[in-house]
């Protein structure tokens, strides 16, 4: 059921209750009150179908913020690729400084 | 003499060797003081503060309209029937019209966002320099040994170099996890941009929708209500009369949570993308933010 039909029952709805204001009779009251009860809970079902349609939609959306969270996760991860980087430059440093060592003047 | 020695180990020359790496380290030094737009941590911390506050009056105004929905399927359950287990269930036709998964799937997507700034912040706010420091200071060390060992092929080091190549290591060191940290900032911000605005526009679609439930719930509840009024002169007149009164206003109250919800949540997006912009530059507006606690400060107030 679509959304549009919930629409249109909406207004069925609606002229119903034009009828059920100048209506006397308390049984043809109480009838067309019950069938306004069901008017409107088939609308509501259509109202929630629509609403399960979304959902594709909004786990598309949800995808997209979870790798997101999953990228974030990892960044501590690829840090330590500095840390590492910054290990080498410092072997190279006391690489040097041996050099430096054996030409030096004791 | 002291040309013999600069120049005794096979033609180099120490001391300028020296003086290179300490211009070298205090131009990658400036070059970070210069570069250094640190994140804005404050606003980072206002967007999952925001989305938190947004999860939280959501949650409270879904389940004041599941109450709702068990009112209505109380009151409008088949009168010419007898009770069964099935009476009160929202269900017509065989079809359901619980609102109340819908509203639980929403949660989750909205629990999601929360999530998503939860890391954003942490990450804005991780102490990275302290992280990297050991390595960077253990390269300062060395360097200043370095130092030391090449002054000894001509002249004492001063402190003034020694001090300038350790802090200068301890730069590119922070630098480095500094970009780093910009950088993945910057990159999953702009990835998620696209996705929040997405996120946005299906929860305002979904809150006009859930309102238009909540309006068609109150209407047959207002109908039966005037089927049902006790006679004005009668003494349970006035009791019921307060409680359908509280129902209309408890109706009337979760729409206008859900209007102020979805105008927070239009704020997000944008409150978004400009903090990502203050990865690059100052801002010369804090226009989008500002209307963001508004709005976060709105929703605080709902059901009071």
């Amino acid at each position: 059921m679509s959304y549009e039909l919930a629409e249109k029952m909406e207004g069925l709805k609606s002229r119903l209750d034009l009828i059920i204001t100048g209506q006397a009779d308390k049984n043809k009251k109480d009838t067309l009150i019950a069938l306004q009860d069901r008017l409107t809970k088939l609308t509501l079902v259509a109202i929630v179908q629509e609403l399960q349609t979304e959902r594709a939609e909004y786990q598309a959306a949800i995808k997209g913020l979870n790798e997101a969270i999953e990228y974030i996760d990892k960044v501590p991860g690829k840090l330590s690729h500095f840390t590492k980087g910054i290990r080498m430059v410092t072997q190279a440093v006391q690489l040097t400084e041996k050099v430096v060592k054996s030409v030096a003047p004791v | 003499m002291r040309q013999k020695a600069e120049t005794s180990s096979g033609g180099i020359n120490f001391d300028r060797l020296q003086k290179i790496l300490a211009i070298y380290l205090l131009i990658c030094f400036t070059l970070f003081l210069i570069t250094c737009h640190k994140p804005p941590i404050a606003k980072y911390q206002l967007l999952s503060e925001s989305s938190q506050r947004i999860l939280s009056v959501t949650e409270e105004t879904y389940l004041r309209i599941a109450k709702l929905q068990h009112q209505f399927t109380v009151t409008t359950a088949d009168r010419d029937k007898p009770i069964t287990r099935d009476t009160f269930k929202p269900i017509i036709d065989g079809q359901s019209f619980d609102l109340l998964p819908e509203l639980r799937f929403r949660e989750t997507a909205i629990e999601v966002l929360v999530n998503y700034f939860r890391v954003l912040q942490a990450l804005a706010e991780r102490d990275f320099v302290s992280e990297v420091n050991p390595a960077a200071e253990k390269l300062a060390g060395s360097l200043k040994s370095l130092t030391e060992s090449s002054a000894r092929l001509n002249r004492p080091v001063t402190k003034q170099g020694t001090g300038l190549l350790a802090s200068g290591a301890n730069a590119i060191g922070r630098s480095l996890v500094h970009k780093k940290r910009i950088k993945a900032l910057k990159s999953v911000m702009d990835s998620s941009q696209v996705d929040l605005v997405q996120l946005a526009e299906l929860i305002n679609s979904t809150n006009e929708k859930i309102k238009r439930f909540v309006d068609l719930m109150l209407d047959r509840i207002i109908a039966h209500a005037n089927v049902a009024r006790p006679d004005y002169d009668s003494p349970q007149r006035f009791a019921f009369d307060l409680r359908i009164a509280d129902t209309i206003n408890e109706g009337e109250n979760i729409n206008r949570t859900l209007d102020k919800l979805s105008q927070a949540i239009n704020e997000i997006p944008p409150a978004h993308a400009a903090v990502r912009k203050m990865l690059d530059k100052k801002p010369e507006t804090w226009a989008t933010l500002q209307q963001l606690t508004k709005d976060i400060n709105q929703i605080s107030k709902s059901y009071r």
